[in-house]
C-alpha cells in the first residue's frame, strides 16, 4: 500500500536547478575580466610587483601583442628591472607599427637617462649625455613631444639645448601665453639665439603682463635698441619714462653724452644737480655737466655756469680745484684769478 | 550545539528589526568570531610592526609562516583527519549519556594529534626552513602543536554553555599577541614566541571551560580513534574539504607565473592572497544565517522528526517534520543566496570606490569579484556538506568533499594555464559543480528521509 503525500516539497526542483546554473553561469561570464585587466594594469602605479605579474601572464598567452611588451618594458623600468626593459625595447624598435616605434622611442630615453644617473665614471657618462641628445633630437623632429609638452621642455633643459627648448618653449607659450616664467625664458633664449624680432616680441608681453618688473623690461628693450643702434628708438623709450621717474633723467643724460649732445646733456645733469639734496650727487651731476660743456666746446657756457655755482663749493677743495682747472681750460683766466682770490680771501683773510 | 540555538531563539521572542539585526549579529560573532578575531589580530601585527620598522620589518613573513605553514599544516594534515570523527564521537557519547567519556576522549584526541603530527612535522619544518635559526624552528613547532590542541579545544568549547566565553578567549589572547608584538616583537623569532605565547594562553581558557565543563575518572582515551568508534569517511570528508578549500591558494603560491618564494620554501601570491582574503571576509552575513539556521532552526525541526519517528508518530505527523525539515533547507539556501547575493552586489558597486580611498590596487577588484562568487558558492556548498553532516551521510558528504578538492584543483591549475583573465575561474567553477551536485544529493535525501529511516536502520 503506498501513501500518496499532498503538496510533495523538494529542497530544490529541477526547473530550479536549472535556474541556479543559469545565473551562475552569466554572473561568470559577466565578470570576465580579460578587456578590463589591460586599462587597470595601465593605470596601476602602486603595485608594480602585481602589474607587472600580470603583464608577464598576459603576455605569455599574447606573445604578439606589441602594446603589452611595450607596458612591461614601462614596468619593468620602474621596477628596476633595466636589462629585460633592454631586451624589449629592442624587439619594439623593430615593430612595423609606427606608433609602437615611436612609443618604444619615447621609452628608450627614459631608459638611457635611468642609464645616465647610474653611470659613475665621467667619460662613460658624458657619451651617455650625447646618446640622450641624440635621442630627444628624434623625439624632437618627430615632434613626439605633444602629449607631455612640458616635460620634454624641462628635458631640453636638462640636455642643455637651447635650440630645441626655444621650440618647445614656444608651443608652451602659445598653450599659456601670459605665463611671465615662460615669456622671461623666452626672451633670455630669444636673445641668447639672436632672434632679435622674437626677444622683442617678449619683451613687449613682459612689460604688459609682469607688474612686478615692468621698469626693468623697459631698460631691456632700451638696452636692445642701443645693442641695434636704433639711436631714435632708445632716445624715445627714454623720453617717453623721463617725465614720471627721475631714474631715467641720468640715463638720458648719459645717452646724450654718449651721442655726443653736450649740449642736452648739460642741461639734464645741470637739473639734476638741482633737484638732488646729496652732497656727492650733487659734485658727481655738477662736474658731468662741465665736461659735457668742455667737450661740446661750449666754453662760454661752462664759464658762465660754473661763475653761477663756484661758491657751492668754496669749501671743496677737490671741486675748487675742478673749476679752476675748467677755467683755464675754457681760457678764461680772468675768472681763474677772481676765483683764486676768493679762494685767498677765504682761506687767509687776504 | 543546542545551547546556542535556544539562545538564538530567546533572541527572536520579539518580532522586530532589532530583534533580527541582533540575533544575525549574535549569529555572525559565534559562527565567525575566532577566525575573525585572529585574521585581524595577524593583520595588526603586520600593520604595527610595519609602521615601527619600515622595510626592516618581518612582519609579512611572520604572517606568511603563521597563516599557511601552521594554521595550514596543523589544520589540514592533522586536526582535518580528527575534527569531524572527534565531533561525532562526542555527539555519540553525549547520546548515550555517557559524558564521563569526553573528557578524556578530548585528551585523548590532543595526544594522538601532537603523537601523529610530530613524525611528519618536525622534518618538513627543517626542510622547509632549511638554513634558519632553530629557536625560530622550535617556536613554529611548538606553536604548530599548541594550535592542533587550540582547533581541537575549539570544537568542543563552542558545544558547550560557555560559547561566549569561547569568543572572549579568542579575544584576550589574540589581543595581548597585539599588545606584546607592538612592545617587543621586531624580529620575526620574537613574534613567533609572542604568537606561541598568545595561543597557549587561550589554549588554557579553553580547556579550562572544558574542564569544568565534564567530570572523569581516568585522564586519557584514545578509544574514539579506533573501530568501531572513528568513522574513516568523517576522517577523510574533513581532511578532503580542508584539502579542497586550501589547494587552489596552494596552486597560486607555488605556480611558477603567480607565486614567489617569501622564507625558507614558503611562497605566496601577490596576486591571489588579498583578493581570496577580501572575499572570505565578504561572506560573514550569509555565515551567520547558515548557522542560525542550521543551530536554530534545522535543529529543532530534525529533533522533531526523529522524536516523532523513535517515539511513535502517526506517518502524517512524520510526513509533516519531514517537509517541515525540507521547508528550514530550502528556506536556509535561498535566504543564503539571497543576502550574500545582496553583499555582493554591495562589493562589486563599492569596492572600486574603497579601493581607491585606501589606495589598493584596482587590479585586484576583477579577481575579487569571482572569487566573492567562489566564496559565496563555498559558504552554500559547506551548508548543505553540514546538513548531510547531520543527516548523518557520512560517505556521501565525504564523496562531495573529495570531488571539491579534485576539481578546485584541476581546474585552479588549468585556469592559471589559460591566462590571467581566468584566474579564480577554476576555484569558483569548481564551487558551482559541487554545489549543485550536493543539491542534487541532498534533494533526493530528503526525499527518501523516511524510507531510509525507516528501512535501513540496523
Amino acid at each position: 500500500m503506498s501513501i500518496k503525500k499532498e503538496n510533495k516539497r523538494y529542497v530544490v526542483t529541477y526547473p530550479e536547478l536549472i535556474f541556479i546554473v543559469f545565473v551562475f553561469g552569466i554572473i561568470l561570464v559577466a565578470l570576465y575580466p580579460k578587456d578590463m585587466l589591460k586599462k587597470q594594469i595601465l593605470n596601476e602605479k602602486s603595485n608594480y610587483d602585481l602589474s607587472m605579474l600580470y603583464l608577464k601572464n598576459l603576455i605569455k598567452h599574447n606573445p604578439g601583442d606589441e602594446s603589452l611588451m611595450l607596458v612591461l618594458a614601462n614596468q619593468s623600468l620602474k621596477t628596476g628591472n633595466i636589462d629585460l626593459a633592454i631586451r624589449l625595447l629592442e624587439l619594439l624598435h623593430q615593430s612595423k607599427n609606427k606608433k609602437i616605434r615611436q612609443k618604444a622611442l619615447l621609452l628608450g630615453y627614459d631608459l638611457e637617462k635611468e642609464r645616465y644617473f647610474y653611470i659613475k665614471d665621467k667619460k662613460e657618462q658624458q657619451k651617455e649625455f650625447h646618446k640622450l641628445q641624440n635621442i630627444f633630437i628624434n623625439i624632437y623632429y618627430q615632434k613626439l613631444y605633444t602629449q607631455e609638452l612640458e616635460r620634454w621642455y624641462k628635458e631640453a633643459q636638462f640636455l642643455r639645448m637651447p635650440r630645441e627648448e626655444y621650440g618647445l618653449l614656444q608651443e608652451l607659450i602659445k598653450q599659456k601665453p601670459n605665463d611671465i616664467k615662460l615669456l622671461k625664458r623666452g626672451y633670455y633664449l630669444a636673445t641668447i639665439l639672436r632672434k632679435e624680432k622674437d626677444a622683442l616680441k617678449y619683451l613687449r608681453k613682459l612689460q604688459k603682463h609682469d607688474k612686478k618688473e615692468q621698469e626693468k623690461w623697459l631698460l631691456e628693450e632700451y638696452y636692445i635698441a642701443m645693442r641695434e643702434k636704433n639711436y631714435d628708438r632708445a632716445e624715445k623709450i627714454l623720453l617717453s619714462q623721463v617725465a614720471n621717474k627721475p631714474k631715467y633723467k641720468n640715463i638720458l643724460a648719459d645717452f646724450y653724452l654718449y651721442r655726443q649732445k653736450y649740449t642736452q646733456a648739460a642741461k639734464i645733469y645741470l637739473d639734476l644737480y638741482k633737484q638732488t639734496t646729496s652732497k656727492k650727487k650733487k659734485v658727481e651731476y655738477f662736474k658731468k655737466a662741465i665736461q659735457s660743456l668742455i667737450g661740446a666746446k661750449k666754453y662760454h657756457m661752462a664759464t658762465t655756469m660754473m661763475k653761477q655755482h663756484e661758491d657751492d663749493f668754496i669749501h671743496n677743495e677737490k671741486m675748487r680745484q675742478f673749476i679752476m682747472k675748467n677755467y683755464v681750460a675754457a681760457g678764461n683766466l680772468d675768472a681763474a684769478a677772481a676765483y683764486a682770490n676768493k679762494i685767498l680771501q677765504l682761506k687767509y683773510g687776504l | 550545539m543546542a545551547g546556542i540555538g535556544f539562545e538564538l531563539r530567546k533572541l527572536l521572542k520579539e518580532d522586530s528589526l532589532l530583534s533580527y539585526t541582533k540575533l544575525y549579529g549574535y549569529s555572525a560573532i559565534l559562527s565567525s568570531g575566532p577566525w575573525v578575531i585572529s585574521i585581524i589580530a595577524i593583520l595588526l601585527v603586520g600593520f604595527i610592526n610595519l609602521a615601527n620598522l619600515g622595510e626592516a620589518s618581518d612582519a609579512f613573513r611572520f604572517q606568511v609562516v603563521v597563516t599557511y605553514a601552521i594554521a595550514l599544516a596543523s589544520s589540514l594534515i592533522v586536526t582535518g583527519v580528527f575534527q569531524l570523527p572527534f565531533t561525532r564521537y562526542v555527539a555519540d557519547l553525549i547520546f548515550q549519556k555517557r559524558q564521563d567519556e569526553i573528557l578524556p576522549a578530548y585528551f585523548g584526541a590532543i595526544f594522538l594529534a601532537w603523537l601523529l603530527g610530530l613524525p611528519f612535522i618536525v622534518p618538513f619544518y627543517i626542510w622547509v626552513f632549511e638554513g634558519l635559526n632553530p629557536f625560530f624552528i622550535m617556536s613554529v613547532v611548538a606553536t604548530f602543536l599548541i594550535l592542533c590542541a587550540v582547533w581541537i579545544s575549539s570544537i568542543l568549547a563552542a558545544s558547550l554553555k560557555y560559547y561566549k566565553g569561547v569568543v572572549y578567549a579568542y579575544l584576550v589572547s589574540y589581543s595581548l599577541i597585539v599588545i606584546l608584538s607592538y612592545f617587543f616583537g621586531d624580529t620575526i623569532e620574537k613574534l613567533m614566541f609572542i604568537y606561541f605565547l598568545g595561543n597557549a594562553i587561550l589554549l588554557l581558557f579553553l580547556m579550562s571551560f572544558i574542564i569544568k565543563s565534564y567530570n572523569s575518572t581516568i585522564f586519557l582515551k584514545i578509544d574514539f580513534f579506533l573501530e568501531p568508534n572513528f568513522y574513516w569517511s568523517l576522517g577523510i570528508a574533513g581532511l578532503a574539504y580542508n584539502l579542497g578549500a586550501w589547494v587552489d591558494k596552494f596552486i597560486f603560491w607555488y605556480h611558477e607565473a603567480t607565486g614567489h618564494a617569501v622564507i625558507g620554501k614558503l611562497h605566496a601570491s601577490v596576486v591571489y592572497d588579498m583578493p581570496i582574503f577580501l572575499a572570505y571576509l565578504s561572506i560573514l552575513p550569509g555565515m551567520a544565517i547558515f548557522f542560525f539556521r542550521l543551530e536554530a532552526d534545522f535543529a529543532d525541526k530534525y529533533d522533531l522528526f526523529y522524536s516523532a519517528v523513535r517515539d511513535g508518530g502517526t506517518l502524517g505527523v512524520i510526513h509533516k517534520y519531514q517537509t517541515d525539515m525540507i521547508e528550514v533547507v530550502r528556506h536556509a539556501m535561498h535566504e543564503i543566496l539571497m543576502v550574500q547575493g545582496i553583499v555582493d552586489i554591495i562589493l562589486f558597486l563599492s569596492a572600486p570606490h574603497v579601493f581607491a580611498w585606501l589606495k589598493i590596487p584596482q587590479l585586484y577588484l576583477g579577481l575579487l569579484f569571482i572569487l566573492s562568487i567562489g566564496a559565496l558558492l563555498q559558504l552554500a556548498f559547506m551548508s548543505v556538506l553540514a546538513i548531510l553532516h547531520y543527516l548523518n551521510r557520512r560517505v556521501l558528504a565525504m564523496w562531495l568533499s573529495v570531488a571539491f578538492f579534485v576539481l578546485n584543483a584541476v581546474l585552479t591549475y588549468f585556469s592559471i594555464d589559460l591566462g590571467p583573465a581566468f584566474f579564480g575561474y577554476g576555484y569558483t567553477v569548481s564551487l558551482l559543480i559541487v554545489f549543485i551536485l550536493s543539491l542534487i544529493v541532498i534533494r533526493n535525501e530528503m526525499d527518501r528521509i523516511d524510507y531510509e529511516t525507516f528501512m535501513l536502520q540496523k
